[in-house]
């Protein structure tokens, strides 16, 4: 029953149910649909609506309508569907029972987690929770969504989207640590292979400028939306994470070396520096 | 001086480069694989690529590079750059333990035999108690190999790891290293809790829960660790057999004053399961990690594929004669045991060794070639 009208979008029984060209008011629908989303007034939209939402969301290419998105969808599974919607996102769950690498794909965390021969035992809100969160990165997941691709139309309209989004937040935070000049590069965002040694370097900066961890969230989130979306999306979770780890172990030193072997300070960058390089 | 450390260099090289002669333990599809070499450091050229085993056999043999690396992920286009280019197409989980748990004890800078044998325990309880217990993987999935210096790496290779990220990977790391979140909850009893009406009469007013013996996880370990710290506890009689039949149900809180096992369970099962690792090698998926079977730059010995339950990394991962001797002149006092002998150099008395402990001081820096 699910395959032949999947109630919601985001299941893989809607998988290829968009086709056909591209009409105006379809896009001007999809904007509409996705400007109420990241207002929190999100409701199930159609296949296709759905589709060209995250279209233009990958156009505006913003991490903060991202999540905002990706959260507004998760919400719109009613308690009833969990166990419909847990069955596509965990296909060898079985009476609670979730095998552990589905559960990790799905975004499940281990903390806590009833963890045994390979495999999670979950009770109702602890599925709940998982499903949620499953669907929230699967609408993140744009790993083989090409940029090049989007049609002219959709570009334009996101960039029209764009100036009612609210105005991205700047890292106000300030320290010796923050003001470095490799620091200041690493906030406008890394790539993919540098952006976790960037988070680590972020949050040290931050510990050492004694800014308390509620305000390094919001450095250490800033820098997640500005980092690339490669072949793994780079989370904000991640990035606090990061932060947490660095918070307990409040004595871990800023490195120029560091920063330099993992190609995160060039060397014109060090020249800048009021520190000599260590 | 120079002529000296050229000279120990050109051996060095020289010897290396015949004990690649022999390689022949090529990692799983080499052609996907990413490699790194180092002759200075420990990877100061990466990006590298082989089509097949034979032309890594050779590049080993030619350049012979004090270390060599290799990528656990598996790419398209395996020497493209940047990292976007490469194509990833998934990647092994690998383990790396490298600071072993272990109380005081005599510590030795050149190799220390408790030191690595501390870590081959560590390495023995990750794959046992957690990849596979706890993770669930299967034998075959899993290779053991000795770092060639410090420690251990364990890589598990299954089509159920390959495509998990970065969080999924961190979530495994993280398991293995701590209890993460409370293991017992404090809270206050509420006025319908039923089954709390012996607590309430007797006057309580917090209930403390945690895992019961249906437990699974880190809460089946605590519950575990909880039931011997009782039955060790001087609490008896009654007192005892309630206490002990409460927490079957995960009711920590039903007898006064056993506040204190619970925190030396809790104690205890971090002491016993908790292990340390080197997370950043278990979640980076772009991360290159010694190659198996190649030499280690920093001791000469082979980051050897092993059995932990029976390896000696100061005897089974030899890669030089021990019959060969070499003549070195140590630059400082040196004792230690490799191959089951004690060697014990004094700083600038010239001496004979056998080519593995001579090859171990020459790539420490605490001698030259004579």
């Amino acid at each position: 029953m699910q395959q032949e009208s999947p109630k919601y979008p985001f299941l893989s029984a809607s998988k290829g149910s968009v086709d056909g060209e591209l009409k105006e008011d379809e896009i001007e629908r999809a904007a509409a649909f996705l400007m109420d989303a990241l207002a929190g007034k999100a409701h199930v939209p159609s296949a296709k609506t759905y589709a060209l939402s995250r279209l233009l969301l990958h156009a505006l290419d913003d991490g903060w309508a991202y999540g905002k998105f990706a959260d507004a969808m998760a919400k719109t599974i009613g308690d009833a569907d969990i166990p419909a919607v847990a069955a596509d996102f965990f296909p060898s769950c079985s009476r609670g029972k979730i095998p552990l690498s589905e559960y990790l794909k799905g975004g499940g965390s281990l903390s806590g987690a009833a963890l045994d021969n390979g495999a999670v035992t979950l009770d109702a809100d602890e599925l709940r929770l998982l499903v949620r969160n499953a669907v929230r990165r699967k609408i993140l997941d744009f790993r083989n969504a090409r940029r090049d691709l989007i049609p002219k139309r959709v570009l334009e309209i996101a960039e029209e989207m764009r100036k009612k989004l609210p105005k991205p937040s700047h890292v106000t935070a300030r320290g010796k640590n923050l003001e470095l000049p490799c620091v200041q590069v690493l906030l406008k965002g890394e790539p993919e292979g540098s952006r976790y040694y960037g988070a680590m370097a972020l949050a040290i900066a931050c510990v050492r400028d004694g800014l308390s961890k509620e305000a390094a969230f919001d450095v250490m989130d800033e820098y997640a939306r500005r980092c690339a979306h490669g072949t793994h999306p780079f989370s904000a979770r991640e990035t606090r994470d990061v932060a947490e780890w660095v918070y307990r172990h409040p004595n871990v030193r800023f490195s120029c070396r560091r920063m330099r072997d993992n190609n995160l300070a060039p060397p014109e960058i060090c020249e800048k520096c009021r520190w000599k390089p260590r | 001086m120079q002529v000296e450390t050229a000279m120990t260099n050109n051996y060095m090289r020289e010897r290396v480069s015949w004990f690649y002669s022999r390689f022949d333990f090529p990692p799983r599809d080499v052609a996907k694989r990413e490699f790194g070499f180092g002759w200075n450091s420990k990877i100061d050229q990466r990006h590298k690529s082989f089509p097949s085993p034979k032309e890594l056999g050779e590049f080993l043999r030619r350049e012979a590079p004090l270390y060599a690396s290799y990528s656990v992920a598996y790419y398209q286009i395996p020497d493209g750059r940047p990292m976007q280019r490469k194509g990833f197409l998934g990647a092994e989980l690998a383990f790396d333990i490298d600071r072993p748990r272990i109380g005081t004890h005599k510590h030795n800078e050149v190799i220390c035999p408790a030191c690595l044998d501390a870590a081959r325990q560590d390495a023995l309880q990750l794959l046992e108690e957690y990849l596979l217990g706890d993770f669930g993987f299967f034998h075959h999935e899993i290779s053991a190999n000795f770092s060639g210096s410090k420690g251990y790496h364990l890589h598990v290779d299954s089509e159920a790891v390959r495509e998990l990220g970065s969080d999924g990977r961190r979530e495994i790391a993280e398991y293995a290293s701590e209890p993460r979140g409370e293991l017992l909850v404090e809270e206050e009893i509420r006025g319908d809790a039923r089954e709390f009406y012996e607590e309430k009469k007797r006057g309580a007013s917090k209930l403390i829960t945690g895992p019961g013996e249906k437990a699974r996880g880190w809460g089946k370990k605590l519950y575990d660790e909880a039931v011997i710290a009782l039955k060790a506890s001087p609490l008896e009689g009654e007192r005892k057999k309630l206490a002990l039949e409460n927490l079957r149900r995960g009711n920590y809180g039903a007898v006064k004053g056993t506040e204190k096992i619970w925190e030396r369970a809790k104690a205890d099962a971090i002491a016993k399961h908790a292990l340390v690792l080197d997370k950043q090698v278990t979640l980076d998926t772009a991360r290159l990690i010694r190659l198996p079977e190649t030499i280690h730059g920093g001791t000469g010995l082979i980051a050897k594929k092993c059995d932990l339950r029976s390896f000696d990394p100061l005897t089974d991962a030899l890669a030089f004669p021990e019959k060969t001797m070499v003549r070195v002149k140590p630059a400082k006092d040196a004792a230690f045991e490799l191959m089951g002998k004690t060697f014990e150099t004094k700083e600038g008395v010239a001496v004979d060794l056998p080519e593995p402990a001579a090859m171990l001081l020459m790539l420490k820096g605490c001698a030259s070639l004579a």
